[in-house]
């Protein structure tokens, strides 16, 4: 009597460990099970990476690291596209002519490509900023993957994780993201 | 009450049959796919730039010396980093296959995912391999670094051959000389 009920405990217990096994498994049949499913896994984990620091060379070969705490307090960085490059590039001069001195904002753009980097370096004074070609790998992925939203990384070392700000919008003014930069 | 208690333990036990073979069947589906997916070359590529052939992975190491890959040849690229347990892992078989295209006549990359995360000078990893911390930003966009260790061979004609997302095992090292031979 008493192994007959031990059995069934024991039986149930198996139950309750394989059930969560087999929902783990489920979990991964449901990403495997066509390529819609994998891709769409894979943006969903684009979008954990998440921006740590701007390093990189710029259009010059020049290493761009990022500044000492006491020089910056946050850091605004965005993408600069090879077929809107003079624009982009124009919009955050204009953002940087609104932000005051005295609020230590700091914008670093990155090149998505030769298109861009040429424009640069053409242009010695295209930008009023520094302007990343060549990017470490986890940081440039998390900005593509914010930029692909229309938006640019806010960094601050007081922050525990970036925010952000929706440039690539119809309704963004340079005054408009300078105000928000300032809050 | 015995007759009871008899019930129930069957009633337990089909259960505990039935789940083990949903779980067996979902295993074995997602240990085949795993496989698949490791080597689906399609998930690499960001949307929109599938298929198309790779400029060259021009960087810079941390000191700042730049780094062209040579134009003539295949060339291998490996995302890794120093504290990735998995990076680790598989030393030992990265370590066969960069020999492997050394002797192939391949130009090695190591790109790390940050500049803390460079292995040393001396390592190991790093024989007859080039190890970037900065990359061109054109060539980042094209392709999707998920995890890490992730290897990328392209054939001379820049074209993406080969790929394996995680750990190289014994005959993912089988599997990337295959596809070298069959270029030839």
């Amino acid at each position: 009597m008493i192994s007959i009920k031990s059995a069934v405990v024991n039986s149930w217990l198996l139950i309750g460990i394989l059930t969560y096994c087999g929902w783990r498994l489920y979990e991964d049949f449901r990403v495997l099970r066509s390529q819609p499913a994998r891709l769409q896994a894979i943006a969903a984990k684009d979008q954990d990476t998440v921006f740590q620091a701007e390093a990189g060379v710029d259009a010059w070969g020049h290493i761009v690291s990022p500044l000492p705490k006491d020089r910056a307090t946050r850091t605004v960085v965005f993408m600069v596209h090879g077929a809107t490059a003079s624009d982009d590039l124009e919009f955050w001069n204009k953002v940087d002519e609104h932000l005051a001195i005295s609020d230590r904002i700091r914008l670093v753009g990155y090149c998505d490509g030769d298109k861009c980097s040429n424009t640069v370096r053409l242009n010695n004074d295209a930008a009023r900023y520094p302007i990343i070609a060549y990017g470490e790998i986890s940081g440039a992925q998390a900005l593509i993957n914010a930029d692909s939203a229309g938006r640019a990384v806010v960094r601050s070392d007081q922050y525990n994780n970036p925010k952000y700000v929706t440039w690539r919008d119809a309704s963004a003014t340079p005054a408009k993201i300078a105000s928000e930069l300032h809050q | 009450m015995i007759a009871r208690d008899i019930w129930l333990e069957r009633i337990s036990l089909l259960i505990l049959g039935l789940v083990i073979v949903i779980d067996g069947i979902l295993f074995i589906y997602v240990r085949y796919n795993l496989d698949s997916f490791a080597k689906d070359t399609s998930l690499l590529y960001r949307a929109g730039r599938e298929g198309s052939p790779a400029q060259d992975p021009i960087g810079y190491t941390s000191t700042g010396a730049k780094i062209v890959p040579a134009t003539k040849g295949g060339l291998a690229v490996r995302f890794a980093s120093k504290d990735c347990q998995f990076s680790r892992a598989d030393a030992a078989n990265w370590n066969a296959i960069s020999s492997e295209f050394h002797r192939r006549g391949y130009d090695v990359i190591i790109v790390v995912t940050k500049v803390e995360e460079q292995y040393p000078s001396d390592a190991p990893e790093l024989k007859a391999a080039h190890q970037e911390a900065y990359v061109d930003m054109g060539w980042i966009e094209r392709f999707r670094l998920t995890l890490t260790p992730t290897l990328l061979i392209f054939a001379p004609s820049k074209q993406l051959m080969w790929a394996h997302q995680g750990a190289l095992r014994a005959e993912d090292v089988s599997s990337a000389e295959r596809a070298m031979d069959a270029y030839k």
